[in-house]
C-alpha cells in the first residue's frame, strides 16, 4: 500500500508541476487536473461524483467570503472607510504610534471579516498606504507593511480559513480561536508597523487630507459606523439568544449588514450600482473562490486514493525536531503552491501529530500553523497577495527588494508561530 | 458564432454533463431507500412522527420497528444510524429486525435515526455512497451516509451551536449532529426535533433501557467500549464482565461525562427514566490516516497506514493485519446488546426481556452478516 | 424563510458567475468557472 500510494502521490506531484510550469496553468487548474490523473492512475477511472462532491467542501466558507466582501465593497463605495481613515488622521496625526496602530487595524479589518488578504489590500491597502507614505515612510517599507498587514489579516479572527479547514479536518470545533488568534496577531501587526514605519517625518494634516479620497458631506458620525453596529449587533445577539433568535448564519448577517450600508447610502443621497458592485465582487473574489473549489476537489481525491493517509502517517512518523524546523519552510512554500490547500494537506496531519502524539494544545497549535502559512502569499509561483500589494501600491522597485524589507517581520512571525506550537501547553492562558 | 463563443459553450456543456452525471447519483442517494425485511418478530412498524407530529412528512421521520414478546416484561430501545457513516449499528439493528424472536418484553428499534444524514455525503472524505453485503441467495445494499444531517434539509448552521438546554457551546455544524442534540427541542431545528421525538418515544413507551450503537476511528479514545449514564453503570459492568468471561470480547466501560451534553448516554439518562447506554466499535474508514477510501476498506477494515499508526502507538484499539472487518464489528454489537439486555434482566427481574434467534459474536464472525439477512421480495 | 434567502443568494451568485464567465477571456479561467459553478447550481436545484 505504501509503494502504490507513493507512486500515485509522485504522479500527482509531477502532473501538478507540469501543468503549472510547462502549460502555465494556474495552481487551481493544476490541482484539478492532477486530481483527475491521480484518481485515474489509482484505478478509480473518472470519479465524477467525487470531483463534484469535492467542490462542495468549502461552500459555506465561500458564501461567507462573498457576503463579507460584498459588505466591505459597499462600505468602500459609500466612502465609509475613507471617512473612518480621515477621522483617524484628523484625531491622531500628531501621535505617530497611535496612528500607526490604528492604520494597521484598518488594514486588518477587511481580511479579518472575509478571510481574504486580497480584500484587505484592495479595500484598505491603497488608502492606508497614502497616509503611511505621507508620514515619510519609504514606499518599499509601506509596501512591506501593507503586505504583512494583509497576510496577518487572513488569519485574524473571526474568519480564519486555515483554522476552519484544519478544525474541520480533525473534527475539532472552530470555537475558542478568537483570543488566541487576536492577541499574537495584534502584537505582531503592531511590531511590524513600528519596525517598518517608525522612522519618517511628522504628518502635515492639510496635505494628507487633500490626498485622501473625498467623503460625501452627509457621511459622518454614527452613519459611517452604522453598518458595523448592525454587523456586531447581529453577531452578538445570535450568540446571547441562541434559542429565541433565529439562526441567521454568518453570510446572512453580512447580507443584512450590507443592506444597512445601502440604507446609509440612500440616506446620504449617494448613488451606487449594487448589481455592478456584486458582479465586481465576484470577479475580485474569483481567484479565491476557485482556489477553495479546487482545493476541495484535490482533497477529496487525495483522500479517495489514500494519499492523504500517506501524508498523515508520514508526518506522524517524522522526528519532531525536523517537523519544527520544517514548519518555517514547508508551510509558506506549501501556501505558495497550494494556497489554502496547505491547511488540509499539511495542517491537518500536523495537528494530529501535535495533539494526539505530543499532547500539545490543538487550538494554539492551529493558531501557530495558520500564522506562518499566509507569509507564503509573497512567494512564487503564485505570489497572490505579494503581487497584488506591489501592483496596488505601484511599487516600482524590484520584487526582491520588497521581499528583503519583509524579512525581519517574516522571521519574527515565523518564530512566534513555532513558539505558539512548541509552548502551547504553557500558553493556555491565551485561551480566554 | 466566434471561436470564443463556441469554446465557452463547450466548456459550459462539459460542466453541465459533469453535474448531470454526479447529480444523478446524488438524486439516487436522496431518494432511494434500502429494503428492510419485516422479520417474524416484528409486530408493528410505527413512525417516529407518531410520537411527535411536527416531523410528519419531513425527512426526519423514520421507521420504528416494534417487536412485542409473548409475555410482558421490560422495554428496550435500540438506536442506530444517529451517525449514518457508522454502519455496524445499522446492520446490527437489521439483524435484530429480521431475525429476533421476542419471548418476553418489548424491543423497539430505530435503524435509521438520522434519516436525513443517510441522504448526504461528506465533502472531502470521499466516502462510498453505499455498500453491499453478500449473502447465500445474492446480495443486499445499504446506504452509507454522513455523520451530520443533510444541509439540504437544515441550512444554514450558526457560527456556534449552543446546546439546548445546557447552553454548552459546540461547533456550528454540530447543530446537525443528532448525537449532540439530545434531549431535543420542540421548536428547534430538524435535528433537534428528531432528538425530541426520540425522547418523547422513550417517555411514551416507558422505555426501560436505551442502547445507542456507534462506531469510531481507531485514533479516537472512546472506542470498543460501552458508555453508560451513571444510573446504568451497573448494567454496563455486568455486561462487560460477561462479554469478557463467556465470549472473550475485550470491551471497555466508561461513565458518561456529566458536562458533555447533547449525547444519548447523558441526556436520555437525565431527562427520561430510561437507562441510557452507548456502544462503540472500531471503524477504520473514519480514521484520518486511512489509505484508499473505498467499500473494501469499509467492509474489511484492513489498512496498512492505520497498522503503521498502531506501531507508532497512536491507536486506542489493538489493530493487526486482519483489520476490523464488518462481521466482527456487528458481532461485537449483537453480543453487547444481548449482554446488556441480560444484565438488565438480571438486575431488574420484574422487567425481564428475553430474546432468541439473534446471532452472537462468534456466530456472526463464522457465518458472516450476510448469512442473517433475509431476501427482500420484489425489485432490489 | 432564512433558508430560502440562502437559496436566493446562491442563485444570485450563479447569475453573477455566468455574467463574469461570458466576459472572461482566459481559457484556463473559463474552465475554472465550469467547476466553480457546480456547487452553487446543484445547491440551487436542491440536488446536493
Amino acid at each position: 500500500m505504501f509503494t502504490q500510494t507513493s507512486i500515485i502521490l509522485g504522479i500527482i506531484v509531477i502532473v501538478f508541476f507540469l501543468a503549472l510550469q510547462v502549460f502555465k496553468m494556474s495552481p487551481e487548474l493544476s490541482m484539478i487536473i492532477s486530481a483527475f490523473v491521480g484518481a485515474l492512475v489509482a484505478g478509480f477511472g473518472l470519479p465524477i461524483r467525487h470531483i463534484v462532491e469535492g467542490t462542495f467542501t468549502y461552500l459555506d466558507i465561500i458564501l461567507t467570503i462573498i457576503a463579507a466582501t460584498l459588505f466591505m465593497n459597499i462600505l468602500e463605495d459609500s466612502k465609509a472607510i475613507s471617512y473612518i481613515v480621515r477621522s483617524i488622521v484628523t484625531n491622531f496625526y500628531k501621535q505617530r504610534l497611535i496612528l500607526l496602530i490604528l492604520l494597521m487595524l484598518v488594514l486588518l479589518l477587511p481580511g479579518a471579516l472575509t478571510g481574504a488578504g486580497s480584500v484587505s489590500v484592495l479595500i484598505s491597502g491603497g488608502i492606508v498606504a497614502t497616509v503611511l507614505y505621507s508620514m515619510g515612510i519609504p514606499l518599499v517599507n509601506v509596501t512591506a507593511i501593507v503586505f504583512i498587514g494583509a497576510a496577518l489579516s487572513v488569519v485574524t479572527p473571526p474568519v480564519n480559513i486555515y483554522a476552519m479547514i484544519i478544525s474541520g479536518g480533525v473534527n475539532m470545533p472552530y470555537i475558542g480561536f478568537f483570543a488566541p488568534l487576536l492577541i499574537p496577531i495584534l502584537i505582531l501587526a503592531i511590531f511590524t508597523a513600528i519596525f517598518l514605519g517608525w522612522k519618517g517625518k511628522p504628518l502635515e494634516l492639510n496635505e494628507i487630507l487633500g490626498k485622501l479620497p473625498p467623503v460625501p458631506p452627509k457621511m459622518y458620525g454614527f452613519k459611517a459606523y452604522f453598518p458595523f453596529i448592525v454587523l456586531i449587533g447581529l453577531m452578538v445577539t445570535t450568540r446571547i439568544f441562541p434559542h429565541t433568535f433565529p439562526i441567521l448564519g454568518i453570510p446572512l448577517i453580512f447580507i443584512i449588514s450590507s443592506i444597512a450600508a445601502l440604507i446609509v447610502v440612500w440616506l446620504n443621497g449617494q448613488k451606487i450600482n449594487i448589481l455592478l458592485i456584486s458582479k465586481n465582487t465576484l470577479k475580485q473574489l474569483f481567484p479565491l473562490i476557485s482556489t477553495l473549489v479546487a482545493v476541495g476537489i484535490f482533497v477529496q481525491i487525495l483522500t479517495l486514493t489514500g494519499v492523504r493517509g500517506l501524508l498523515v502517517v508520514t508526518v506522524l512518523s517524522l522526528p519532531i525536531w525536523l517537523v519544527y524546523v520544517g514548519l518555517a519552510f514547508a508551510l509558506p512554500i506549501g501556501e505558495a503552491i497550494l494556497l489554502y490547500g496547505v491547511a488540509a494537506v499539511l495542517g491537518v496531519p500536523l495537528i494530529f501529530l501535535f495533539n494526539n502524539s505530543l499532547g500539545l494544545d490543538p487550538i494554539l497549535a492551529t493558531v501557530g500553523i495558520s500564522l506562518i502559512c499566509p507569509l507564503g502569499d509573497a512567494l512564487p509561483p503564485t505570489r497572490i497577495i505579494g503581487r497584488l500589494t506591489v501592483e496596488t501600491l505601484n511599487y516600482e522597485g524590484s520584487y526582491t527588494s520588497f521581499l528583503k524589507k519583509c524579512a525581519i517581520p517574516w522571521i519574527v512571525i515565523t518564530v512566534a508561530g513555532i513558539c505558539l506550537i512548541i509552548f502551547s501547553n504553557s500558553l493556555k492562558f491565551l485561551l480566554i | 458564432m466566434s471561436n470564443k463563443t463556441i469554446r465557452k459553450i463547450i466548456i459550459i456543456l462539459f460542466s453541465i454533463i459533469m453535474m448531470i452525471v454526479a447529480g444523478r447519483e446524488f438524486l439516487i442517494r436522496l431518494n432511494q431507500r434500502e429494503p428492510i425485511v419485516k422479520g417474524p418478530g416484528v409486530t408493528t412498524i410505527a413512525k417516529l412522527s407518531d410520537y411527535f407530529e411536527d416531523i410528519k412528512g419531513t425527512i426526519g421521520d423514520t421507521d420504528v420497528y416494534i417487536m412485542d414478546g409473548d409475555e410482558e416484561g421490560g422495554t428496550v430501545l435500540i438506536i442506530s444510524g444517529g451517525h449514518p457513516n457508522e454502519i455496524s449499528g445499522v446492520l446490527t439493528n437489521v439483524l435484530f429486525i429480521e431475525n429476533a424472536n421476542i419471548i418476553k418484553g418489548r424491543v423497539l428499534l430505530i435503524p435509521f435515526a438520522n434519516n436525513s444524514g443517510f441522504t448526504a455525503g461528506h465533502p472531502g472524505e470521499a466516502y462510498p455512497m453505499r455498500y453491499t453485503i453478500n449473502t447465500e441467495w445474492g446480495s443486499r445494499w445499504f446506504r452509507f451516509g454522513d455523520r451530520w444531517t443533510n444541509p439540504l434539509h437544515q441550512w444554514p448552521d450558526p457560527e456556534v451551536y449552543v446546546h439546548y438546554p445546557s447552553g454548552q457551546s459546540l461547533s456550528g455544524f454540530d447543530i446537525r449532529n443528532l448525537n449532540r442534540c439530545f434531549p431535543g427541542r420542540e421548536n428547534g431545528t430538524l435535528t433537534e426535533k428528531v432528538a425530541f421525538a426520540i425522547t418523547q418515544l422513550i417517555k411514551k413507551e416507558k422505555v426501560d433501557m436505551t442502547i445507542d450503537l456507534h462506531e469510531a476511528e481507531p485514533m479516537y479514545p472512546v472506542i470498543n467500549t460501552i458508555v453508560a449514564h451513571q444510573r446504568a453503570m451497573d448494567i454496563a459492568v455486568f455486561a462487560e464482565m460477561n462479554l469478557s468471561a463467556y465470549e472473550g470480547i475485550r470491551i471497555g466501560k466508561e461513565l458518561s461525562p456529566e458536562n458533555l451534553h447533547g449525547l444519548t448516554h447523558r441526556e436520555l439518562g437525565d431527562y427520561t427514566d430510561t437507562f441510557a447506554l452507548l456502544a462503540e466499535t472500531c471503524n477504520p474508514i473514519q480514521d484520518p490516516c486511512r489509505g484508499r477510501t473505498d467499500e473494501n476498506l469499509l467492509l474489511t477494515g484492513k489498512d496498512d497506514f492505520i497498522l503503521k499508526a498502531g506501531k507508532l502507538g497512536l491507536l486506542f484499539v489493538p489493530f493487526d493485519e486482519n483489520g476490523s472487518p464488518v462481521d466482527e464489528r456487528v458481532g461485537r454489537h449483537t453480543s453487547t446488546v444481548l449482554e446488556l439486555i441480560n444484565s438488565f434482566s438480571e438486575l431488574y427481574p420484574d422487567k425481564e426481556i428475553i430474546i432468541s434467534n439473534v446471532p452472537r459474536y462468534s456466530e456472526v464472525i463464522e457465518k458472516g452478516v450476510g448469512h442473517y439477512l433475509l431476501e427482500p421480495e420484489g425489485n432490489l | 424563510m432564512i433558508t430560502f434567502i440562502y437559496y436566493l443568494f446562491c442563485a444570485y451568485i450563479v447569475a453573477l458567475l455566468i455574467w463574469n464567465y461570458v466576459e472572461e477571456n482566459n481559457i484556463y479561467n473559463e474552465i475554472l468557472y465550469a467547476f466553480v459553478l457546480m456547487p452553487f447550481l446543484l445547491r440551487v436545484f436542491r440536488i446536493n
